[in-house]
């Protein structure tokens, strides 16, 4: 796999035919569990805002996987110097930053008709919007120091520091008081939510998770193509 | 399995949060989409015009 991933041309030849495949399955995943979203029946307590059971919290874990795989990118493009490593971190930026954004603007749109307010300076609240603003951040250097290399090797340390606010969202609701409820579903114990809505849960959260891949892909590959444009460009300037 | 898209009062909350999420993953398809396809034809153009002289060339006496 890391061969894979450490030869441009290779991964462009792989990713021609996975992408549509990760973009096919986050297709089918989505639509098959936002219809059942639509189907199960209302919470007891929340009535039809359970909805947004099925989008909120899977837009929540897709911005922080989105963060985690710029961070990982971000290490590999420090650490090795790798060009490939260095396009998928700054092509993971701003679908980051889109799910972050939607994942606070669900969260206030759940937060009005449940805590009665759309917004509260608290410990899980704040540690979402501290992620959404690290993304801006690390996009806002990149475009700010035009030497490419300067501005990845820049931004590669912006994004490995970040990734500290990921365990700070996580156990947000653990250590502070907080609005937020902790978390519903564990791995390990027993879970909060009925049955029926696990299905739904778990399907619409693969599919974002996969719809996130498949635009990961995409843009990794957009941004291979920049850069062998800007270096054809380098390349013609220099024969003229 | 019968779908029930009533969301009563909370219609506004719901449909708010699914309607901007809609928009925001549309853009963001259309727009990875778009960025792709622009550089590869850029990358397409600019190999292209590095390949013409050396064609030209060959074909010179």
């Amino acid at each position: 796999m890391i061969q894979l991933l450490a030869n441009p041309q290779r991964f462009m030849d792989f990713s021609r035919w996975f992408t549509p495949i990760v973009a096919v399955i986050a297709a089918g995943l989505l639509i098959s569990g936002t219809a059942i979203a639509f189907t199960v029946p209302e919470d007891y307590q929340q009535g039809d805002t359970v909805r947004l059971l099925f989008l909120h919290p899977q837009l929540a874990t897709t911005g922080m996987f989105a963060y985690g795989c710029l961070a990982v990118s971000a290490f590999f493009g420090f650490v090795f110097r790798h060009s490939l490593a260095d396009a998928a971190a700054r092509a993971a930026a701003p679908i980051g930053a889109a799910f972050t954004f939607l994942f606070l603007v669900t969260g206030s749109l759940w937060g009005k008709p449940m805590w009665g307010t759309w917004w509260e300076w608290d410990g899980r609240l704040t540690s979402a919007l501290v992620l959404f603003l690290i993304f801006l951040a690390y996009m806002a250097l990149q475009a700010s120091i035009d030497d490419e290399a300067k501005a990845a090797r820049a931004s590669n340390i912006l994004a490995m520091v970040g990734a500290i606010n990921l365990p700070i969202i996580k156990f947000s609701v653990d250590w502070w008081n907080t609005l937020h409820q902790r978390a519903s579903i564990s791995l390990t114990g027993e879970s909060g939510l009925a049955d029926v809505y696990l299905l739904p849960f778990f399907l619409t959260m693969a599919g974002y998770v996969a719809l996130f891949g498949a635009l990961w892909l995409v843009r990794i590959r957009a941004e291979v193509w920049r850069r062998k444009a800007g270096a054809l460009q380098v390349q013609l300037a220099g024969k003229a | 399995m019968a779908f029930d898209f009533d969301t009563g009062k909370y219609a506004f909350y719901v449909w708010g949060a699914y309607g901007i999420t809609a928009v925001v993953v549309g853009w963001m398809i259309a727009a990875s989409l778009m960025s792709a396809a622009k550089w590869k034809r850029e990358a397409a153009r600019l190999q292209a015009e590095k390949d013409a002289p050396k064609q030209a060339s060959k074909t010179q006496p």
